[in-house]
């Protein structure tokens, strides 16, 4: 009702279509303001500089890796049994969180690529490199604790 | 009063009135309050988005990375749906991994961006739709817009979310969708099939969104909704009747879109369940810290602050509001976990989903849009109070200083926790090469995909349906049960489908090492379930076999969920269709599942066969030879019948055969579990607590009057050290009280323990 009695007066007509204008430039606005801050967080996020993720691996380092981290499993095994009796995943876990350390104190201490410390373990075990140690290459079926 | 001190006094109100007319501006205008929302997003997410190439650094963040790279592998490099993920525990169903939030639209962000680029995106974008819903949530319970405006990051930047991103938890980010579903039920029971749409697209969204939590706590706030709705129309049955038929339909659209999820979920739950015995309590004061902080910087798991408690509480004294605040209470009374006597956690916990759910602190999201709400109300209270009696103007100005500083302190919370992330070197890929599954190790999972690996070492909250035949030394990955029949070679490969060529001089089992699964399809021979890997029989001559993963639950719940995609669409445009006509458009979508269920065939799961490790079975009639009688009785008809342990040197050190008895007189009641203690003469005790005997199944998966086999062979014990070792049972997946045992039999009982022997290690 007071929008058709504004339109009936010219004076009110005039007001009307100024307020519409002052308020599509204000959504305008909005709209600009909205479109300028998600490239803004686009841009951020596409150009935000990745961690240093170190030097290539050689094949010799690749060897070492694999020779030092596998010769140490019996010992993280025998480690996690003690830890996690009776309880064949839990224990298996254990000792995979120990190969992970290992993994990334050999990445870190040698500047090299976490992911290529990671391939040199899986050609190890699939090329039957030498080892120290003694291998499985076989898991316990999933099977989280009660409560962790 | 002169002329000078008029003209002064006006000029100083006007000062104190105009942040509160400035704000009050924006905050009605839709745009102008979206892009203030985006604008504090993107702030709060700054470190995040920053550092948005790199890793997080916790055990967590490797497989949930995982599940949504391997998805997005399975999109952009093989250009299919990304139906099974083979690079996870030897092969998972991906749609049925609960965690797993690839099926929601935010996909996109992740196909264009990559996972961890794509994270900070979606953490802004799930922000502002929680900001934006809590506003209007707040607003459908009768705030005004500028207390609804300044109270939305009460919730959406509630301490849980921050925290969730620093894990990797993206999938909890769905929860920023609650205040959607809430309103849109509270307005689909006010008689609007809109409300319907937007509850059951918020509920089927924040589902395919890897909402194990979130769906389940959005049912819990749909419920009450609804009280609300019935307590409201009691005395009008039309609108009573309206308000439940819109309810139904909110709830049939919600399953209807989430069914792409649900289904292969509750498959996979059904046949491998997640197994919970934590006994979580959060007495009132570790609450109040969680939500308030303990001092300043102002710092928590659930920060809401305190700074906007007292608008909460004149909401909250307010009559009208009271429904509001029961809502707050209700979800601060489950949060409180066991430690309320009584305990609605503990009620909760016994009703299917919730048994799988743990950290009862996570009701405190729920509590924490009650609470904005309440803020916002609380806001706009104050102000009316001040016009009435004619307060100076600084006192509200000073109400929406404090409410702006609350919602700075929530941002230097989000800040705090980014900062506060350990970040490593992303994952990189490889160049192309062969897929074959590594032995892995889960604790990196996320490295494995991109150099075209599984990882079998893998971890999620639930028993996960994985073979322990697999292996990660093999030459190929496809191989000849009898490699004296002939050869076997693959000729392509993808994670749904692996073509292999076969030249056999008899007849051949080729196994795939992979898991098992009912959904795989065969072109040529029988797909077999070899010690729960995947297998074809095939008979004598050259053969050129297709395995395709094609699951009924996975396809037809797609079909279903796109059916209920066009339901909403219609439901929102057409105005004249009746009650009766929305329901059927929202029920027609489900008669897809329904068909698939009666026509289309899937072979059954295998039964779960209750075998020891050696292959003997868990059932026998008596005890093995050897074992000590001890015929101890505790309650629930639960007997432990005998028990034997030896001991052995080995070249690594002591271990322990171990092996207890029991027998059920009738049905064992659910949730029960072992406790076994090793009490050593020096240093710390160990448990061998365990829900499933012989780490197979829990007691109630059997018979009744036989021997059950609870074999733990190979424990490793500390030289030289004697232990007592004490066994009872436990409510472990209830209230965690134990047992009482009611005949000792031939043992020593020590606090409802048995005591079933003493072993030296040597």
């Amino acid at each position: 009702m007071d929008n058709a009695r504004t339109i009936a007066a010219p004076s009110g007509a005039i007001a009307a279509s100024r307020e519409c204008i002052v308020r599509a430039v204000r959504e305008a606005r909005a709209k600009i303001l909205l479109g300028v801050v998600t490239v803004v967080a686009i841009g951020r996020a596409v150009t935000a500089p990745p961690p240093d993720p170190g030097n290539h691996i050689t094949p010799d380092m690749a060897h070492s890796a694999w020779h030092d981290i596998s010769g140490r499993e019996r010992s993280m095994r025998r480690e996690a049994a003690v830890k996690f009796p009776g309880d064949l995943w839990s224990q298996d876990d254990d000792m995979h969180e120990r190969e992970n350390e290992a993994v990334r104190s050999y990445a870190s201490k040698n500047n090299v690529r976490l992911t290529e410390v990671v391939r040199a373990m899986d050609d190890g075990m699939h090329a039957h490199w030498q080892t120290g140690g003694t291998v499985q290459a076989t898991v316990p079926p999933c099977r989280p604790r009660l409560s962790y | 009063m002169s002329t000078e001190a008029l003209l002064l006094s006006v000029a100083a109100t006007s000062r104190w009135r105009r942040p509160v007319a400035f704000a009050r501006s924006i905050a009605p205008r839709t745009w102008a309050r979206i892009a203030l929302f985006t604008t504090f997003a993107i702030v709060a997410k700054w470190f995040w988005l920053s550092h948005a190439g790199a890793m997080v650094d916790y055990r967590d963040a490797q497989y949930n990375s995982l599940f949504e790279n391997a998805a997005r592998i399975c999109v952009t490099h093989f250009h299919e749906l990304p139906l099974w993920n083979p690079y996870y525990c030897g092969g998972v169903y991906a749609l049925g991994t609960p965690s797993a939030r690839f099926s929601s639209p935010l996909f996109l962000i992740t196909l264009i961006f990559g996972v961890l680029r794509a994270s900070p995106l979606i953490a802004v974008m799930m922000c502002v739709i929680g900001l934006e819903g809590t506003y209007r949530y707040a607003r459908s319970h009768g705030a005004g817009a500028l207390g609804a405006m300044l109270a939305a990051p009460v919730f959406a930047l509630c301490g849980f979310f921050p925290r969730s991103g620093a894990f990797e938890w993206i999938n909890f980010l769905g929860f920023q969708l609650l205040p959607w579903a809430a309103l849109g039920l509270r307005r689909a029971f006010a008689g609007e099939i809109k409300g319907a749409v937007m509850a059951g697209g918020a509920v089927g969204w924040m589902t395919c969104f890897g909402g194990t939590y979130a769906a389940p706590y959005t049912l819990l706030v749909g419920v009450l909704e609804l009280a609300a709705a019935l307590v409201r129309f009691r005395r009008d049955r039309k609108r009573l009747a309206s308000a439940l038929m819109l309810g139904a339909v909110a709830a049939l659209l919600g399953v209807g879109l989430a069914l792409v999820r649900l289904w292969p979920i509750a498959e996979t739950l059904a046949s491998s369940p997640r197994v919970l015995g934590a006994i979580d309590s959060n007495p009132p004061l570790a609450i109040a810290k969680m939500l308030f902080g303990a001092k300043i910087p102002f710092r928590g798991d659930f920060l809401v602050g305190v700074l906007v408690l007292p608008l909460a509480l004149l909401a909250a004294l307010e009559r009208r509001n009271v429904w509001i605040l029961g809502i707050a209470c209700f979800f601060l009374w489950l949060a409180s976990g066991f430690s309320a006597h009584p305990s609605g956690y503990a009620l909760l916990r016994t009703i299917p989903p919730y048994t799988m759910l743990r950290s009862p602190e996570r009701f405190l999201v729920p509590f924490a849009l009650a609470y904005a709400v309440l803020v916002a109300l609380g806001f706009g209270r104050l102000q009316r109070i001040a016009r009435k009696r004619k307060w100076k103007p600084w006192v509200v100005t000073a109400a929406l200083a404090l409410a702006c500083i609350d919602d700075g302190v929530l941002a230097d919370n989000e800040w705090a926790w980014q900062r506060g992330r350990s970040l490593m070197a992303a994952p990189e890929s490889s160049e192309p090469r062969e897929f074959t599954n590594a032995r892995g190790d889960r604790w990196l999972a996320a490295y494995y995909p991109g150099i075209a690996r599984g990882t079998l070492s893998c971890f999620d909250d639930y028993q996960v349906p994985q073979s322990a035949a697999l292996r990660g030394d093999l030459p190929h990955e496809e191989l000849l049960a009898d490699a004296s029949a002939g050869k076997l070679e693959r000729t392509s490969w993808s994670p749904n489908s692996i073509a292999l060529h076969a030249e056999l001089t008899k007849p051949a089992r080729a196994i795939i090492n992979q898991n098992w699964h009912p959904g795989w399809r065969v072109s040529e021979g029988t797909l077999a379930d070899d010690e729960g890997r995947l297998a074809v029989d095939l008979p004598s001559g050259t053969h050129d076999v297709v395995l395709r993963f094609r699951p009924r639950s996975g396809i037809y719940g797609l079909i279903t969920s796109l059916f209920a995609i066009a339901a909403c669409v219609v439901l929102w445009r057409v105005r004249r269709l009746g009650r009766f006509g929305q329901l059927g458009v929202a029920v027609a979508p489900l008669l897809v599942a329904l068909g698939a269920l009666a026509f289309v065939h899937e072979p059954p799961r295998p039964i779960q066969r209750l075998t020891l490790p050696n292959g003997e079975p868990i059932v026998q009639t008596d005890p093995p030879a050897g074992a000590q009688t001890i015929d101890a009785e505790f309650e629930e008809g639960i007997t432990l019948e005998a028990a034997r342990a030896i001991t052995q040197r080995g070249s690594d050190g002591p271990t322990l055969d171990f092996e207890l008895d029991w027998r059920l007189s009738g049905p064992a009641p659910t949730g029960l579990g072992i406790f076994v203690h090793f009490e050593p003469d020096k240093g710390d005790s160990v448990n061998v607590d365990h829900v499933a005997l012989a780490t197979v199944a829990p007691f109630e998966a059997f018979p009744p009057n036989m021997t059950l086999r609870d074999a733990l062979p190979g424990i490793a014990i500390e030289s030289g050290k004697t232990y007592k070792i004490y066994v009872g049972v436990w409510r472990a997946r209830r209230g965690g009280e134990r047992l009482k045992v009611v005949k000792p039999g031939s043992a020593t009982i020590d606090a409802d323990r048995v005591l079933v022997a003493t072993i030296h290690a040597p």
